[in-house]
């Protein structure tokens, strides 16, 4: 069986056999055009590989937990990493071995290699796959192997399921060629695009120096040409603000980027000259392959090369969306990482801060109406505007937990996808301080009776103690607690007391879960990252600790600011009531605002944080076992304890087991308190999963309509190992 | 999940399988076998036939609570995330000779070939009363549904 194509004896190979970027190019180089030699690994050797190894099973349970549409992306990211893993620890035939050893290596010896995915549907004409999958630069002939596995498992990367799942295309159907070619070392590379996707009229021209990595995953921002279209002619250039390079290191296969010398910062990377060559070499290409293309390209010692080249695709040719830069934009580059990173560290959270702080000292009672209704106003707009910053800099920065586990098991293959995790786990954070003041105020109170009898009657406040109030203090700025409604000075010291009453039911601490080989897990990544990865690995794993610490900080900050929010509204409402309305509890902030002001307003109606449960006294169809994700390891049994708005977490007893649709930092004093934690919400990064590790209870998310699925009170086994949720015996079957 | 829904995919699996696994016990030993049957439309009830000397239907004499599993498996590693199952858990009665012949053009029709089978003078046919579906997908999701408002046979 032919395993392994080369453009001289196989000119005319089917896209099914070496792939799209693979039919392409050896189509192109069969017409003269100056392209680095290249073979194809065929997709029967995916095929061998997958059945060897039994994964194609393996990959269909994982995607088949639930419907796809279903399927979260984070949860996505979280299969996706889990099949990476298994593809990384799985074995490669000893005959495909052979098969590359006698065409790969005796026709390039042992030069860097550049491996290309090249999938069956990919870049066919109808829809781009750039980006999608994965290429690995500067491979020597030992790590090829490693190489094809990374490349053949990007076929279920995150972004590829989801890019796949939106054009509706079978994923169990899918399979991977892989291109390899002797790596050109160029001193100028870039992109090209014959039609600008925004405007046909014109060509997009993108270089940088050195190779073209760095531009392809945005580390790199590049010189930017427009052209012509008709005559060719330079419309306009952009230049970066900073020209930075990507180079090989010499005798390794890592990569470096680093700032390019001065005379390049002066120099764009193309000229008259070269911008012209390349353009006529652009004509060619969409002669050959009869469509508009995209190319990438480097000129190396004055030559240029074509690297790879594709139709653009008809729907961006079209001038239509789909979301596939969206899919692109949910990874970030580790320089992209250390600059939010920055950013959310002294500028995000103290501004937060230093906004709660301010806000908190404002005296609400003093104000006019007409300033409270201002003050109204400004509160909603600055939460309004730290929830977009949330969006636009947190949320992306949580990739850095990600990339870090990438790169964690790619260097060490561990059994467990996610023992990166405990990594990570074990730092401070704002919620297990929080939790630890709740502990030790609980403690305090507990052994005084008559204490006791205050927090029973919700009245912690009335406590004549000067360290108990000084706990109180610090919960109430420092820390947002759960509750919209706890922003209300009014409601505070009863939501504290119900919290303190189960916190007070603890008797042995509830220790974060620390793991004995914890430092030797760090030790064993610090010594196989060394010298195998493009950054400094101390520096990454100190990044992705920050990722996954203010992945859980920020909400707090946020929920500071919302209680804010919340404690001018409540004085609104106090107001209001007092006036004479009868529901200024169900009034929005516009509403309120309205009304202080004396002008008409609407009814509004609460938040659940759900659905409304659907009438259950007729029911016949009854859900016994639920599966999610094992977010975290253990078994417990106990009562359900379903969350549907924010006002039901004062009724959570300790030894529940917490059914919540998603789980906010804000809310995770629960966790002490829960004998575990079942989340709609999916992933293994989400708070639910963080929070439950630290505690070392069982955790399973994603668990479809679990707040639908389970009522308050059902019997619920859960196993945290293989993500299972049993129901055992439910109180409306009685 | 709706009711409606369920009821289709239980149709569904059911109207493609011929066979069914009957679990019956005596004296605390259970035992299996498996079995061609039947069932009405509206799901409450499934039949089955066997003769009077075997074991299964000294069981179902002895004590009515059976169990049947019905299945779509393929016997490929696909399975673990395609194949269906359900355990449909009730009470077997041998059919009164006043209604057989309604039960009995049910099984026929789905079982012709087994004309001379249940034309034979010791041939009991079982009608089964359904308390409860359970239906296993995805490999671990399971789902019961109850058809028949009685106590819970598995609390």
């Amino acid at each position: 069986m032919k395993l392994i194509y080369s453009p001289e004896s196989d000119r005319l190979c089917s896209a099914s056999l070496i792939g799209g970027k693979g039919a392409a190019l050896f189509k192109l180089y069969d017409a003269g055009i100056a392209i680095p030699s290249p073979l194809c690994v065929s997709t029967e050797v995916y095929r061998l590989f997958v059945k060897q190894n039994g994964l194609g099973e393996k990959v269909a349970m994982a995607l088949g937990r639930k419907d796809l549409q279903e399927i979260r992306w984070e949860e996505i990211w979280d299969i996706s990493l889990t099949i990476r893993n298994l593809f990384l620890r799985a074995e490669i035939p000893a005959e495909i071995e052979q098969h590359l050893h006698h065409q790969v290596f005796s026709r390039f010896g042992d030069v860097p290699l550049v491996v290309r995915s090249s999938a069956s549907t990919e870049d066919g004409g109808h829809h781009s796959y750039a980006g999608m999958h994965s290429s690995l630069v500067n491979i020597r002939y030992d790590n090829l192997v490693l190489a094809l596995k990374k490349v053949w498992a990007s076929l279920w990367s995150d972004r590829a399921i989801l890019y796949r799942q939106e054009l509706g295309l079978d994923a169990m159907e899918s399979t991977m060629a892989v291109v390899i070619q002797p790596l050109v070392i160029g001193d100028v590379s870039g992109i090209l695009f014959s039609k600008d996707p925004t405007d046909s009229s014109r060509m997009v021209i993108e270089a940088v120096y050195g190779l073209n990595q760095g531009l392809i995953d945005g580390a790199v921002a590049p010189d930017r040409w427009l052209i012509d279209h008709s005559d060719k002619t330079i419309c306009s250039h952009f230049a970066p603000e900073k020209r930075m390079t990507v180079t090989p290191v010499e005798g390794s296969s890592r990569l470096q980027l680093r700032e390019c010398n001065d005379w390049q910062q002066q120099n764009p990377p193309l000229q008259q000259d070269t911008l012209h060559e390349l353009v006529a070499m652009s004509s060619q290409v969409e002669h050959h392959l009869g469509a508009a293309i995209d190319i990438e390209w480097t000129f190396a010692e004055g030559k240029l090369f074509l690297l790879q080249a594709r139709p653009i695709t008809t729907r961006s040719g079209d001038g239509e969306t789909d979301k596939r830069s969206w899919y692109l934009s949910l990874t970030r580059s580790y320089e992209n990482l250390k600059a939010l990173r920055e950013t959310i560290e002294n500028e995000l959270l103290p501004s937060m801060q230093a906004d709660s702080e301010r806000l908190e000292k404002v005296r609400l009672d003093e104000l006019s109406p007409h300033e409270l209704a201002n003050e109204i106003s400004e509160r909603s707009a600055l939460n309004t505007q730290y929830t977009s910053a949330y969006w636009q800099d947190c949320i992306p920065f949580a990739h850095g937990v990600r990339l870090f586990g990438e790169i964690y098991n790619d260097l060490l293959s561990p059994d467990d996808p996610f023992a990166f995790v405990r990594l990570l786990s074990g730092q401070h954070m704002l919620g297990i301080e929080r939790n630890e003041l709740l502990w030790l105020c609980a403690r305090k109170i507990h052994d005084n009776p008559s204490w006791m009898s205050l927090v029973r009657d919700g009245r912690i406040d009335l406590i004549e103690d000067n360290e108990i109030q000084t706990i109180v203090a610090k919960l109430k700025k420092g820390f947002a607690i759960g509750f919209v409604e706890a922003g209300d000075p009014g409601v505070f010291p009863e939501i504290l007391s119900a919290i303190l009453l189960q916190f007070s039911m603890l008797h042995v601490h509830p220790r974060h879960c620390q793991h004995d080989d914890d430092a030797t897990l760090v030790a064993d990544f610090l010594v196989a990252a060394r010298d195998a990865i493009p950054m400094d690995p101390a520096e990454l794993l100190d990044l992705a600790r920050a990722s996954y610490r203010i992945r859980d900080d920020d909400n707090i900050y946020l929920g500071r600011i919302g209680q804010e929010v919340e404690r001018a509204l409540a004085e609104a409402r106090k107001r209001v009531s007092a006036a004479g309305v009868t529901d200024a509890n169900t009034l929005s902030a516009e509403e309120l605002s309205a009304a202080l002001l004396g002008t008409p307003k609407k009814t509004a109606h609460g938040p659940f944080l759900r659905k409304p449960a659907e009438n259950r006294s007729k029911r016949s169809v009854f859900f016994r076992q639920l599966q999610g994700q094992a977010a975290s390891q253990g078994i417990a049994t106990g009562q359900a304890r379903v969350i549907d708005r924010t006002a039901d977490l004062k009724d959570f007893r300790k030894g529940e087991v917490l059914v919540i649709d998603a789980i906010d930092p804000t809310m995770t004093f629960f966790a002490p308190l829960a004998s575990a934690i079942i989340e709609r919400r999916g992933g293994m990064l989400i708070h639910g999963a963080i929070i439950a590790r630290e505690y070392g209870i069982p955790c399973i998310t994603g668990v479809k309509d679990a707040t639908l699925r389970i009522t308050t009170g059902d019997h619920l086994t859960v196993d945290g190992y293989l993500g299972i949720c049993t129901i055992q015996s439910s109180r409306n079957r009685q | 999940m709706d009711e409606n829904v369920l009821q289709d995919i239980l149709r569904n699996l059911m109207s493609k399988q011929k066979l069914a696994v009957l679990s019956t016990q005596r004296g605390g030993q259970p035992y299996s076998n498996l079995m061609a049957f039947a069932y009405t439309e509206d799901l409450r009830h499934l039949i089955v036939a066997t003769g009077s000397a075997t074991r299964k239907y000294q069981n179902m004499m002895g004590d009515s609570r059976v169990s049947i599993m019905v299945d779509n498996r393929s016997n490929d590693e696909q399975d673990f995330h395609q194949a269906t199952a359900t355990t449909i858990l009730g009470v077997a009665q041998p059919v009164d000779p006043q209604i057989k012949q309604h039960y009995q053009a049910l099984y026929l029709k789905r079982h012709p070939y087994l004309d001379h089978f249940i034309a034979s003078p010791t041939t009991q046919l079982f009608v089964i009363t359904v308390h409860n579906y359970l239906i296993v997908s995805r490999f671990q999701d399971v789902v019961e549904y109850r058809i028949n408002d009685e106590a819970d046979l598995l609390s």
